[in-house]
Protein backbone atom coordinates (compact mmCIF):
# COMPACT_ATOMS: atom_id res chain seq x y z
CA UNK A 1 0.00 0.00 0.00
CA UNK A 2 1.28 3.38 -0.84
CA UNK A 3 0.21 7.23 0.39
CA UNK A 4 -1.86 7.60 -1.55
CA UNK A 5 -4.46 4.46 -1.36
CA UNK A 6 -3.78 4.71 2.45
CA UNK A 7 -5.50 8.22 2.41
CA UNK A 8 -8.16 7.12 0.43
CA UNK A 9 -8.76 4.96 2.77
CA UNK A 10 -8.46 7.03 5.97
CA UNK A 11 -12.16 8.12 6.57
CA UNK A 12 -13.21 4.19 6.52
CA UNK A 13 -9.92 3.21 8.79
CA UNK A 14 -11.04 5.89 11.48
CA UNK A 15 -14.61 4.84 11.68
CA UNK A 16 -13.86 1.44 11.86
CA UNK A 17 -15.09 0.58 8.09
CA UNK A 18 -12.47 -1.27 7.11
CA UNK A 19 -12.82 -5.20 6.78
CA UNK A 20 -9.98 -6.89 8.42
CA UNK A 21 -7.61 -7.62 5.02
CA UNK A 22 -7.39 -3.88 4.43
CA UNK A 23 -6.66 -3.12 8.21
CA UNK A 24 -4.19 -5.08 8.15
CA UNK A 25 -2.84 -3.76 5.00
CA UNK A 26 -3.24 -0.42 6.30
CA UNK A 27 -1.64 -0.91 9.74
CA UNK A 28 1.20 -2.39 7.99
CA UNK A 29 2.01 0.94 5.63
CA UNK A 30 1.74 2.91 9.23
CA UNK A 31 4.36 0.88 10.58
CA UNK A 32 6.98 2.02 7.58
CA UNK A 33 5.00 5.53 6.75
CA UNK A 34 5.95 8.17 9.92
CA UNK A 35 3.41 10.55 7.85
CA UNK A 36 0.88 8.57 7.79
CA UNK A 37 0.79 7.11 10.78
CA UNK A 38 0.49 10.34 13.18
CA UNK A 39 -2.35 11.66 10.42
CA UNK A 40 -4.05 8.53 11.53
CA UNK A 41 -3.33 8.69 14.82
CA UNK A 42 -4.63 12.25 15.42
CA UNK A 43 -8.06 11.57 13.57
CA UNK A 44 -8.13 8.89 16.28
CA UNK A 45 -7.54 10.72 19.17
CA UNK A 46 -10.23 13.35 17.78
CA UNK A 47 -12.76 11.11 17.37
CA UNK A 48 -12.13 9.97 20.76
CA UNK A 49 -12.35 13.97 22.53
CA UNK A 50 -15.79 13.91 19.96
CA UNK A 51 -16.91 9.97 21.35
CA UNK A 52 -15.74 10.93 25.05
CA UNK A 53 -19.26 11.82 26.27
CA UNK A 54 -21.80 9.63 24.60
CA UNK A 55 -23.90 7.98 26.64
CA UNK A 56 -26.11 4.66 26.11
CA UNK A 57 -29.60 5.38 25.34
CA UNK A 58 -30.58 3.38 28.35
CA UNK A 59 -28.95 6.15 30.50
CA UNK A 60 -30.31 8.93 28.31
CA UNK A 61 -33.82 7.32 28.72
CA UNK A 62 -33.30 7.78 32.46
CA UNK A 63 -31.93 10.91 32.40
CA UNK A 64 -34.82 12.40 30.42
CA UNK A 65 -37.80 10.57 32.33
CA UNK A 66 -39.15 13.42 34.40
CA UNK A 67 -38.93 15.88 31.25
CA UNK A 68 -42.62 17.03 30.60
CA UNK A 69 -43.50 17.47 26.64
CA UNK A 70 -43.39 21.14 25.85
CA UNK A 71 -46.49 22.89 25.47
CA UNK A 72 -47.75 24.94 22.65
CA UNK A 73 -46.73 28.48 21.46
CA UNK A 74 -43.47 28.08 23.25
CA UNK A 75 -44.73 28.61 26.42
CA UNK A 76 -42.75 27.24 28.88
CA UNK A 77 -43.85 26.62 32.54
CA UNK A 78 -42.95 29.65 34.78
CA UNK A 79 -44.94 32.07 37.33
CA UNK A 80 -45.64 35.26 34.97
CA UNK A 81 -46.98 37.63 37.16
CA UNK A 82 -49.97 39.85 36.23
CA UNK A 83 -48.91 43.43 35.67
CA UNK A 84 -52.90 44.58 34.88
CA UNK A 85 -56.21 43.50 36.14
CA UNK A 86 -58.09 41.35 33.75
CA UNK A 87 -60.33 42.81 31.00
CA UNK A 88 -62.87 41.15 32.27
CA UNK A 89 -62.38 42.51 35.75
CA UNK A 90 -62.04 46.07 34.26
CA UNK A 91 -65.05 45.79 32.63
CA UNK A 92 -67.46 43.89 35.87
CA UNK A 93 -65.88 47.21 37.70
CA UNK A 94 -67.11 49.94 35.03
CA UNK A 95 -70.05 47.95 34.84
CA UNK A 96 -70.83 48.36 38.48
CA UNK A 97 -69.79 52.19 38.82
CA UNK A 98 -71.80 52.88 35.59
CA UNK A 99 -74.80 51.31 37.30
CA UNK A 100 -74.35 52.42 40.58
CA UNK A 101 -74.12 55.91 39.27
CA UNK A 102 -76.94 55.86 36.83
CA UNK A 103 -79.16 54.23 39.48
CA UNK A 104 -78.28 56.86 41.97
CA UNK A 105 -78.93 59.50 39.30
CA UNK A 106 -81.99 58.29 38.66
CA UNK A 107 -83.40 58.36 42.45
CA UNK A 108 -82.26 61.34 44.21
CA UNK A 109 -80.15 63.12 41.40
CA UNK A 110 -76.32 63.71 41.42
CA UNK A 111 -76.36 62.24 44.92
CA UNK A 112 -74.41 59.32 43.86
CA UNK A 113 -71.14 59.43 45.32
CA UNK A 114 -72.63 57.05 48.17
CA UNK A 115 -74.03 54.67 45.87
CA UNK A 116 -70.57 54.44 44.20
CA UNK A 117 -69.04 53.88 47.01
CA UNK A 118 -71.29 51.43 48.74
CA UNK A 119 -72.00 49.04 45.39
CA UNK A 120 -67.91 48.89 45.18
CA UNK A 121 -67.41 47.76 48.48
CA UNK A 122 -69.56 44.79 48.50
CA UNK A 123 -69.13 42.12 45.40
CA UNK A 124 -70.98 43.52 41.95
CA UNK A 125 -74.07 45.37 41.17
CA UNK A 126 -76.37 42.81 43.45
CA UNK A 127 -76.54 45.54 46.21
CA UNK A 128 -77.49 48.25 43.59
CA UNK A 129 -80.80 49.65 43.68
CA UNK A 130 -83.26 50.72 41.30
CA UNK A 131 -84.97 50.09 38.18
CA UNK A 132 -81.73 50.32 35.60
CA UNK A 133 -81.20 46.57 37.72
CA UNK A 134 -84.13 45.41 36.63
CA UNK A 135 -82.81 46.10 33.12
CA UNK A 136 -79.78 44.99 33.88
CA UNK A 137 -81.09 41.45 34.60
CA UNK A 138 -83.55 41.30 31.87
CA UNK A 139 -80.44 41.88 29.30
CA UNK A 140 -78.72 39.53 31.03
CA UNK A 141 -81.29 36.86 30.88
CA UNK A 142 -82.00 38.35 26.66
CA UNK A 143 -78.16 38.42 26.24
CA UNK A 144 -76.64 35.82 28.52
CA UNK A 145 -73.18 35.87 25.99
CA UNK A 146 -73.01 39.39 26.27
CA UNK A 147 -70.32 41.33 28.15
CA UNK A 148 -71.35 43.14 31.68
CA UNK A 149 -70.69 46.65 29.73
CA UNK A 150 -72.82 46.11 27.21
CA UNK A 151 -75.70 44.76 28.91
CA UNK A 152 -75.10 47.84 31.47
CA UNK A 153 -75.33 50.29 28.26
CA UNK A 154 -78.44 48.58 27.14
CA UNK A 155 -80.11 49.02 30.35
CA UNK A 156 -79.02 52.43 30.33
CA UNK A 157 -80.40 52.85 26.82
CA UNK A 158 -83.78 51.23 27.52
CA UNK A 159 -84.41 54.33 29.97
CA UNK B 1 -50.41 11.70 8.53
CA UNK B 2 -50.12 14.93 11.01
CA UNK B 3 -47.30 14.83 13.28
CA UNK B 4 -47.73 14.05 16.56
CA UNK B 5 -45.20 16.05 18.98
CA UNK B 6 -45.91 14.33 21.94
CA UNK B 7 -45.71 11.08 20.76
CA UNK B 8 -42.06 12.27 18.95
CA UNK B 9 -41.32 13.96 22.54
CA UNK B 10 -41.78 10.79 24.44
CA UNK B 11 -40.20 7.92 22.02
CA UNK B 12 -37.35 10.42 20.94
CA UNK B 13 -36.43 12.17 23.79
CA UNK B 14 -33.66 10.25 25.07
CA UNK B 15 -32.05 10.19 21.58
CA UNK B 16 -31.92 13.67 21.62
CA UNK B 17 -30.36 14.27 24.86
CA UNK B 18 -27.83 11.18 24.04
CA UNK B 19 -26.87 13.98 21.38
CA UNK B 20 -26.53 16.99 23.32
CA UNK B 21 -25.03 15.80 26.38
CA UNK B 22 -22.39 14.62 24.16
CA UNK B 23 -21.63 18.00 22.72
CA UNK B 24 -22.71 20.26 25.88
CA UNK B 25 -21.33 17.70 28.12
CA UNK B 26 -23.71 19.34 30.91
CA UNK B 27 -26.98 17.51 32.01
CA UNK B 28 -28.71 20.62 32.73
CA UNK B 29 -27.72 22.44 29.00
CA UNK B 30 -28.84 18.82 27.30
CA UNK B 31 -32.22 19.39 29.49
CA UNK B 32 -32.92 22.67 27.71
CA UNK B 33 -31.62 21.31 24.57
CA UNK B 34 -34.39 18.71 24.38
CA UNK B 35 -37.29 21.40 25.24
CA UNK B 36 -36.16 23.73 22.78
CA UNK B 37 -35.96 21.03 19.93
CA UNK B 38 -39.49 19.73 20.53
CA UNK B 39 -40.66 23.50 20.84
CA UNK B 40 -38.94 23.88 17.48
CA UNK B 41 -41.12 20.93 16.08
CA UNK B 42 -43.89 21.92 18.15
CA UNK B 43 -43.61 25.67 16.60
CA UNK B 44 -42.90 24.46 12.38
CA UNK B 45 -44.68 21.04 12.53
CA UNK B 46 -42.41 19.76 10.16
CA UNK B 47 -43.43 16.99 7.54
CA UNK B 48 -42.09 14.21 8.41
CA UNK B 49 -43.26 10.81 6.43
CA UNK B 50 -41.82 7.58 8.46
CA UNK B 51 -39.61 7.59 11.83
CA UNK B 52 -36.45 7.84 10.05
CA UNK B 53 -37.20 10.89 9.24
CA UNK B 54 -38.06 12.21 12.09
CA UNK B 55 -34.88 11.20 13.51
CA UNK B 56 -32.87 12.87 10.50
CA UNK B 57 -35.28 16.14 11.59
CA UNK B 58 -34.21 16.33 15.11
CA UNK B 59 -30.58 15.28 14.65
CA UNK B 60 -30.09 18.45 12.55
CA UNK B 61 -32.29 20.62 14.97
CA UNK B 62 -30.61 19.22 17.94
CA UNK B 63 -27.18 20.62 16.42
CA UNK B 64 -28.48 23.84 15.40
CA UNK B 65 -30.05 24.41 18.74
CA UNK B 66 -26.74 23.60 20.79
CA UNK B 67 -25.11 25.95 18.64
CA UNK B 68 -26.97 28.21 18.75
CA UNK B 69 -27.77 28.12 22.34
CA UNK B 70 -23.93 28.05 22.73
CA UNK B 71 -23.51 31.40 20.92
CA UNK B 72 -26.11 33.12 23.43
CA UNK B 73 -24.42 31.78 25.98
CA UNK B 74 -21.02 33.51 24.99
CA UNK B 75 -22.94 36.64 24.19
CA UNK B 76 -23.93 36.67 27.51
CA UNK B 77 -20.60 35.46 29.11
CA UNK B 78 -18.95 39.05 27.27
CA UNK B 79 -21.56 41.12 28.10
CA UNK B 80 -20.98 39.83 32.13
CA UNK B 81 -17.56 41.31 32.58
CA UNK B 82 -16.77 39.33 35.97
CA UNK B 83 -17.77 35.77 34.51
CA UNK B 84 -15.22 33.57 35.56
CA UNK B 85 -15.53 29.70 35.57
CA UNK B 86 -15.31 28.05 38.21
CA UNK B 87 -14.62 24.35 39.13
CA UNK B 88 -13.71 22.49 41.82
CA UNK B 89 -10.67 20.08 40.56
CA UNK B 90 -7.95 19.91 37.87
CA UNK B 91 -10.06 16.98 36.31
CA UNK B 92 -12.98 19.48 36.14
CA UNK B 93 -11.03 22.09 34.78
CA UNK B 94 -9.36 19.69 32.71
CA UNK B 95 -12.67 18.00 31.10
CA UNK B 96 -13.93 21.52 31.04
CA UNK B 97 -11.66 22.83 28.87
CA UNK B 98 -11.63 19.59 26.46
CA UNK B 99 -15.94 20.43 26.37
CA UNK B 100 -14.56 23.97 25.37
CA UNK B 101 -12.35 22.94 22.47
CA UNK B 102 -15.03 20.68 21.27
CA UNK B 103 -17.61 23.77 21.52
CA UNK B 104 -15.27 25.50 19.15
CA UNK B 105 -14.32 22.62 16.79
CA UNK B 106 -18.38 21.79 16.20
CA UNK B 107 -18.94 25.68 15.89
CA UNK B 108 -16.53 25.79 12.78
CA UNK B 109 -17.71 23.03 11.22
CA UNK B 110 -20.35 23.32 8.34
CA UNK B 111 -23.57 21.88 8.78
CA UNK B 112 -22.87 18.98 6.36
CA UNK B 113 -19.71 18.44 8.38
CA UNK B 114 -21.70 18.13 11.61
CA UNK B 115 -24.09 15.85 10.82
CA UNK B 116 -21.71 13.13 9.29
CA UNK B 117 -19.87 13.63 12.64
CA UNK B 118 -22.45 13.02 14.64
CA UNK B 119 -24.03 10.15 12.78
CA UNK B 120 -20.62 8.75 12.53
CA UNK B 121 -19.70 9.59 16.50
CA UNK B 122 -22.83 9.22 18.20
CA UNK B 123 -25.25 6.97 15.78
CA UNK B 124 -22.50 4.44 14.56
CA UNK B 125 -24.36 4.62 11.06
CA UNK B 126 -22.01 3.66 7.85
CA UNK B 127 -21.15 6.60 5.32
CA UNK B 128 -23.47 5.02 2.82
CA UNK B 129 -26.36 5.37 5.34
CA UNK B 130 -25.50 8.88 5.91
CA UNK B 131 -24.68 9.58 2.70
CA UNK B 132 -28.16 8.42 1.80
CA UNK B 133 -30.25 10.77 5.08
CA UNK B 134 -28.05 13.55 3.21
CA UNK B 135 -28.55 12.96 -0.14
CA UNK B 136 -24.72 12.78 -0.81
CA UNK B 137 -22.59 11.01 -2.53
CA UNK B 138 -20.42 8.40 -0.28
CA UNK B 139 -17.18 10.17 -0.71
CA UNK B 140 -18.49 13.12 -0.10
CA UNK B 141 -19.72 12.55 3.56
CA UNK B 142 -16.16 10.84 3.68
CA UNK B 143 -14.44 14.27 3.33
CA UNK B 144 -16.56 15.87 5.48
CA UNK B 145 -15.53 12.96 8.22
CA UNK B 146 -12.49 13.68 7.86
CA UNK B 147 -12.31 17.46 7.66
CA UNK B 148 -14.49 17.86 11.11
CA UNK B 149 -12.01 15.44 12.65
CA UNK B 150 -9.23 17.01 11.46
CA UNK B 151 -10.99 20.70 13.20
CA UNK B 152 -11.63 19.12 16.32
CA UNK B 153 -7.37 17.40 16.38
CA UNK B 154 -6.31 21.11 15.02
CA UNK B 155 -8.28 22.89 18.42
CA UNK B 156 -7.15 20.16 20.75
CA UNK B 157 -3.41 19.87 19.23
CA UNK B 158 -3.36 24.04 19.46
CA UNK B 159 -4.85 24.52 22.77
CA UNK B 160 -2.12 26.32 25.49
CA UNK B 161 -2.56 23.79 28.74
CA UNK B 162 -3.84 26.53 31.86
CA UNK B 163 -1.66 26.61 34.37
CA UNK B 164 -3.94 25.31 36.83
CA UNK B 165 -4.32 22.60 34.70
CA UNK B 166 -0.55 22.01 35.17
CA UNK B 167 -0.45 22.68 38.54
CA UNK B 168 -3.01 20.21 39.10
CA UNK B 169 -0.97 17.76 36.79
CA UNK B 170 1.67 18.03 39.47
CA UNK B 171 0.39 17.81 42.54
ZN1 LIG C 1 2.19 7.05 3.92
Amino acid sequence: MNCRTFREQLADLVAGELDSPQRAAAHEHMQTCEQCRELARGLEAAAAVVEADVVSLEEAERQTAALTPPKPHGVRPAIVRRRYPRLSTIVRYAAVILLAFASGYSARGWRADEDVSEALAVDGASRVSGELVDRYTKATEQFPNSSALSRSLLALAQR
Amino acid sequence: MPLDVETCFRTQRARVYRWAYAMCRRHDDALDVVQDVFLRMLDRRPLLANPAAAIAWLRRVTGRVVIDNWRAESARAARQASHVPTASSADAVEARELADLLHAALESLSEQQRLVLMGKCYDQMTFQQIADELGIAVPTAKTHYLRALSAVRERVRTADPTPDIQAGRTS
